[in-house]
């Protein structure tokens, strides 16, 4: 091994530290799971929704007439039917949202049904607390 | 007079590598903005900067940009090709020139690295979801970066 590729050594060495501190920082705190990673391949509304969760009470407030008046698409479990247009729906572990339906289609509802629908964006809440909560919801095929 | 560049250590190869480092840093920077600007703040990056005391900027830069939300493949893949891009052309340029056997474990290590996880990934060997889109991405970078030192250089 002659001396300049002994300097290639280091510097190769050096680059890929680099390299590796850089891509341990896009890595998230939590486990493959993770918010970031499940925001991928998730309808708009999702997203929307989840984003919403990180963001401070001014960011929600601007979130909030950004998407005001916009119909999103929506995908989420079933956790409640309170009545035949009123569902409380699961989009992710931390956020719940109260989805109210413009026509009464969600009445025969099981917990634990999947669900894919458009709805607006009324006001964004905590997730678990202080339930989403959406309005003119229609349920997809 | 005092050449500058006869006492730089890497005076053999100082073109090359400072163009490699040129453009790493550039593709670095472009994928770097994307993360700051767009994605989760869980990622661990956000608490070196919280850390750094850089909450209050970053979060004025992802206010800024926050009405323009990029496509799915720019947020999610672009990243990853820059990465790709940026060690393939890094260890390219460094090793240009040199008859070293090992030269090409340096310069395929980011590909192989990239393209490997992100295979591994489709087979559940590395943590992580598997994105079509990933591997096109960083596969076409790393050829890309090859394809760039190679007419650079001419090596």
């Amino acid at each position: 091994m002659n001396k300049t590729d002994i300097k290639r050594n280091i510097a190769s060495v050096i680059g890929m530290l680099v390299l590796a501190f850089l891509a341990v920082g896009s890595t998230d705190e939590g486990s493959s799971g993770s918010k970031d990673d499940k925001a991928r391949n998730l309808p708009e509304g999702n997203i929307a929704i989840i984003n919403a969760d990180r963001g401070t009470s001014l960011q929600k407030d601007e979130n909030e007439k950004k998407y005001q008046g916009t119909t999103l698409q929506f995908v989420g479990v079933v956790k409640d039917v309170t009545s035949a247009t009123h569902a409380q729906v699961m989009i992710d572990s931390s956020n719940y949202c109260n989805v109210e339906f413009s026509t009464a289609t969600v009445g025969s509802l099981n917990m634990g049904d999947k669900l894919k629908f458009t709805a607006k964006i009324k006001v964004f809440g905590t997730g678990l607390l202080f339930k989403h909560e959406l309005t003119d919801a229609k349920l997809e095929p | 007079m005092l050449n500058l560049r006869m006492i730089l250590p890497f005076r053999f190869f100082l073109k090359p590598i400072r163009q490699g480092c040129v453009e790493a840093s550039a593709a670095l920077l472009v994928g770097g903005f994307i993360y700051i600007f767009w994605r989760s703040n869980s990622l661990l990056m956000f608490r070196w900067f919280h850390f750094l005391g850089m909450d209050e900027m970053i979060r004025g830069w992802r206010t800024f940009v926050g009405s323009f939300r990029p496509s799915g493949f720019v947020l999610y893949s672009l990243p990853d090709a820059a990465w790709s891009y940026a060690g393939t052309v890094l260890f390219s340029s460094i090793w240009i020139g040199s008859r070293a056997s090992y030269r090409y474990f340096w310069i395929a290590l980011v590909p192989a690295l990239s393209i490997g996880g992100e295979t591994g990934q489709a087979f559940g060997w590395v943590p992580g979801r598997f994105d079509w889109n990933d591997l096109y991405a960083c596969s076409v970078a790393s050829v890309l970066a090859l394809i760039y030192v190679k007419q650079s250089f001419h090596a």
